[in-house]
């Protein structure tokens, strides 16, 4: 009886959602038909398995000091060598995965939520309100991004939270501006002036019919954006600004390692791959989201 | 009166490959399009009748593919051309185009004069001064006053009517032997309509080129055209003189449009049952049959063969066997 | 005859650029009644479009009252909620009046929600079908998105998801202009029909003149923002009055020769409603110009015949 009643609700649901069924698989179509963005794909999904598995895959605490075994060089029991500290560089890197993604997640949550807010609703009232918000995102766009994070880095106190306070802080305007730029155009199309017709509040306008638009622009440029922040972040904490010894965050890892470049090679190599292989794993993707999304790829339904 | 063909398109299939599937868009086109004619193409959307124009130019781009067929024009066949032939000796110069948005077929960042005048200059081998002076002489044919204003100024500073004007005064330019009008006067206004298609009938006459007229609009096809051809789902499926398509329409398809028309001839409007078909999946036999009153068995089975009904006049129907009206059947429409 | 709404002198301007503007309404009254299937013919730049905007309220009118059923509504600023659902409206594009990423269902349905007609999700999509269903459509397009149905099956959505406000009245512009000749004619139909079933009255927004006589009561022809005709249907057709009226009927394009008359073949482009010209909107192309008196004086609507309106020096 129970069995038949989830039955018919499992073929209700395909019923009621077939348009959406055949959309995803159109998208996986469209995706497996790249293979750059496949690579893409597997990267990122790599990096996120080895964060979250870090304590299972990691052979060695990242942390704990090993200082009768330091800058040994690769061998079977250290793949890729130890750093200064006598730590297995491996298992920092492995760590160090976990701190970039979550750098990159707090950037964007602060960040999209904050630009697309700002962006509507410049976008959809014009006047003064358009004004001050624009004008608010040209002074921060003024200065060059890694400047203006280090010189909001600095201000607040050399730590991981602010670097990510910073980063944030310097990208919110590109999210706006798409965001306003979305708006602007959406809001002159004709289901928008049938929801007005209908009597819909202008909330509901914003939210439920403009917002839905956005958010697919929003997302590819987050993506593309991905890349950024973590070799922005990478770069704060190669000046200090960010992360703080003994975190094994990647930038710092190559910034402590960096005297040792000429003879011990694979200390600050290896981090320095770290993140060269996940900057280019986001944008592969990236790129490869961007043109999926392409109407003009898509929509041969006409 | 000995009528020289001009164009004859023969079985011509163009598919499209899509995600979908396959759209069998042209199903085994024939036309011929006599030297000195206004031939009209009617039919609606996804009929066929702009893809059928790209053909013949062999502009059908990716995913289309033209899977066979022969398109003869003054006695060559165009798809066994090369690429080169093609695009030194036949487009843009013994046959060319006008489409329905012109302001977006003309260049932006070159003013309307210099545009006609590329085409005379690479062409014709004019001088640049030559050029200029067969320009303002050409506009002024279409009837475009101040034309030297009108030459110095941009397509975005033209009304829709104008810019078609410019397009066709480019589009003459060159002496075509064939023009091709692709919905020319959809998108503007009745009063200009009437100016453009008036002027297009002047300069037929006057400089004794063909043209091919696709429109979805019968009406218009009425007034300007000799012969007019009909097309549904990818086929021909009637073909005549302007005055026995009206008057005299034989196949199913083409009553139902004159009678879902709103026109001067009738209070009401009849609608044809059923919608234009799924081209991945078209229906068997005759295309049309789903959507026929008098459909029989045989309909559903086999493409109807091109059976004449006078003199000048054929259809493509299975209503017609025995070349008269009626047929088999005994009806009398 | 019950009166809906009253449009007296309504003029609208859009601002563009330094002290110009687009006058696109430029003075004009009429009046629609209850059950009235009214017709607003032109061609572009006529105004037509943003008459039919401004009677349902959407556009704020620069100048010139509004009256709905006796009351003046033009200084409210937003419509109260009960008086927006007894004017809906149905968009010429098929393609762009239906939110892409929204199902069929919640098109439909959303004028239920706003207006609390419905208290739950069920309750949405029976009252939907209902609708579906007298728009011809089967259920099956329920959590469908726009994107998959076709120009003509869009177009009954957008129907739908007007008349299911119970409106009283429906602003009808160019809902059949997108669309192919044999689906136009199902549309039409479809449209007069409800209009019996529903006792529905329309402002029938249109360029097509043949289509309006078909469909129309009374109509409108209207130049350049201003009132050139106006009248019973029929008897416009029969007897055109204004030499633009004349001459559109000349111009439109006939199926049957032997009703093609003379053309009169206007010359010269439809002036822009940014400057139109003094005086009479039409002289500049008018073959049956009197004289200074169409260049300098605004002729005023006047009834000629039993409710026949021209505005033309023609019939002073």
């Amino acid at each position: 009886m129970v069995r038949e009643n989830l039955q018919n609700w499992i073929t209700s649901w395909n019923k009621r959602h077939s348009s959406e069924i055949s959309d995803f698989k159109e998208t996986g179509y469209l995706i497996r038909r790249s293979p750059l963005t496949m690579v893409g794909l597997s990267i990122i999904l790599m990096l996120i398995i080895v964060a979250i598995f870090a304590p299972c895959i990691a052979p060695y605490d990242p942390i704990t000091m090993h200082l009768d075994n330091r800058l040994a060089p690769p061998s079977k029991a250290h793949l890729l060598g130890t750093d200064e500290l006598g730590r297995d560089i491996l298992s920092r890197i492995i760590y160090g995965a976990g701190i970039a993604l979550n750098i990159m997640i707090i950037v964007l949550a602060i960040d999209l939520p904050l630009g697309i807010l700002l962006g509507l609703i410049a976008g959809y009232f014009g006047g003064w309100i358009d004004e001050i918000i624009m004008r608010l995102a040209d002074i921060f766009m003024a200065f060059p991004r890694l400047i203006l994070a280090m010189a909001i880095g600095t201000a607040l106190g050399p730590n991981l939270r602010n670097t990510m306070i910073a980063i944030a802080l310097t990208m919110w305007p590109v999210y706006a501006r798409l965001a306003r730029g979305e708006t602007l155009s959406i809001k002159e199309r004709t289901f928008i002036e049938a929801e007005k017709a209908l009597g819909t509040s202008n909330l509901k306008i914003l939210v439920f019919n403009i917002l839905p638009l956005c958010l697919s622009t929003l997302i590819v440029r987050a993506t593309l954006d991905m890349g950024n922040i973590i070799r922005i972040a990478a770069g704060m904490s190669f000046l200090g600004l960010g992360a703080q010894p003994p975190t094994p965050d990647w930038g710092l890892m190559i910034s402590t390692g960096r005297k040792f470049l000429i003879s011990q090679w694979w200390v600050p190599t290896f981090p320095g791959f770290a993140i060269l292989l996940a900057v280019f794993g986001f944008n592969l993707l990236g790129d490869g989201i961007r043109d999926i999304s392409d109407p003009h790829l898509r929509r041969g339904r006409q | 009166m000995v009528k020289d063909l001009l164009l004859e398109i023969k079985d011509l299939r163009i598919n499209f490959y899509t995600y979908r599937g396959v759209v069998k868009a042209l199903n085994g086109v024939n036309l011929k399009i006599y030297k000195g004619e206004f031939f009209g193409l009617v039919g609606e959307t996804g009929c066929g009748k702009s893809v059928t124009a790209s053909g013949v130019l062999n502009l059908v781009q990716n995913p289309g593919k033209i899977e066979r067929g022969e398109i003869i024009f003054k006695g060559k066949d165009l798809l066994k051309m090369s690429k080169e032939e093609i695009r030194e000796k036949i487009r843009g110069k013994e046959i060319t185009m006008i489409m329905q948005y012109p302001v977006s077929a003309l260049n932006p960042v070159m003013n309307n004069g210099d545009q006609i005048a590329e085409g005379l200059i690479a062409n014709k081998n004019m001088s640049e001064r030559e050029a200029k002076k067969r320009v303002i002489e050409l506009l002024r044919e279409v009837n475009i006053p101040e034309p030297k204003k009108i030459a110095r100024q941009y397509p975005h500073q033209l009304s829709g009517g104008m810019a078609q004007r410019v397009m066709i005064a480019m589009m003459l330019s060159t002496e075509p032997s064939l023009l091709i009008a692709d919905e020319p006067t959809t998108a503007l206004d009745v009063s200009i309509q009437a100016q453009v298609l008036s002027l297009l009938k002047d300069l037929i006459s006057k400089h004794k080129a063909t043209v091919l007229l696709i429109t979805h609009d019968l009406s218009v096809v009425a007034e300007t055209c000799d012969r007019v051809g009909v097309m549904y789902a990818g086929d021909m499926v009637e073909v005549g003189e302007v005055d026995q398509i009206i008057n005299n329409p034989q196949h199913p398809y083409t009553k139902g449009l004159i009678n879902a028309i709103p026109s001067d001839r009738r209070k009401e409007l009849v609608e044809i049952r059923g919608s234009v078909p799924d081209l991945v999946n078209p229906p068997s036999g005759c295309r049309f049959h789903p959507r026929c009153d008098y459909v029989r068995d045989l309909c559903k089975n086999e493409k109807p063969k091109v059976l004449q009904v006078e003199k000048n006049h054929i259809v493509a129907c299975f209503l017609y066997e025995g070349g008269y009206e009626g047929g088999e059947s005994g009806r009398t429409d | 005859m019950e009166e809906l709404i009253k449009l007296r002198e309504i003029k609208k301007y859009f601002p563009w650029k330094k002290h110009e503007y687009v006058k696109a309404v430029d003075g004009v009254s009429l009046q629609i009644n209850k059950r009235d299937i009214f017709g607003l013919v032109g061609e572009s730049g006529s105004g037509k479009t943003t008459l039919g905007r401004i009677m349902l309220h959407l556009i704020d009118s620069t100048s010139g009252d509004i009256f709905y059923k006796g009351e003046d509504i033009t200084r409210i600023k937003r419509l109260e909620k009960s008086m927006r659902r007894n004017m809906q409206i149905v968009f010429q594009d098929p393609y762009s009046s239906l939110h892409p990423r929204k199902k069929i269902k919640d098109i439909i349905g959303s004028g239920l929600r706003t207006h609390h007609l419905v208290k739950s999700e069920s309750e949405l999509i029976t009252k939907v079908e209902e609708f579906l269903n007298l728009v011809g459509m089967g259920e099956e397009h329920l959590y469908r998105y726009p994107h998959e149905l076709s120009g003509g099956q869009r177009q009954r959505v957008a129907i739908a998801r007007a008349l299911i406000l119970n409106p009283e009245f429906v602003v009808l512009d160019e809902p059949t202009s997108s669309l192919d000749v044999s689906v136009q004619a199902e549309i039409l139909n479809l449209l007069k029909r409800l209009r019996e079933e529903l006792n529905l009255t329309y402002i029938f927004i249109t360029h097509d003149l043949y289509l309006a006589r078909i469909i129309t009561e009374k109509i409108a022809i209207m130049y350049l923002g201003k009132i050139a005709e106006y009248g019973e249907t029929e008897n416009i057709f029969e007897n055109p009055l204004h030499p633009y009226t004349k001459a559109l009927f000349s111009v439109v394009p006939k199926l049957d020769p032997k009703k093609r008359t003379k053309k009169i073949i206007l010359k010269g482009e439809i002036p822009s409603p940014i400057n139109p010209p003094l005086g009479c909107r039409f002289h500049t192309r008018c073959s049956e110009k009197i004289g200074e008196i169409c260049e300098k004086v605004l002729p005023p609507l006047k009834e000629i015949k039993d409710k026949h309106f021209v505005a033309c020096h023609l019939y002073d």
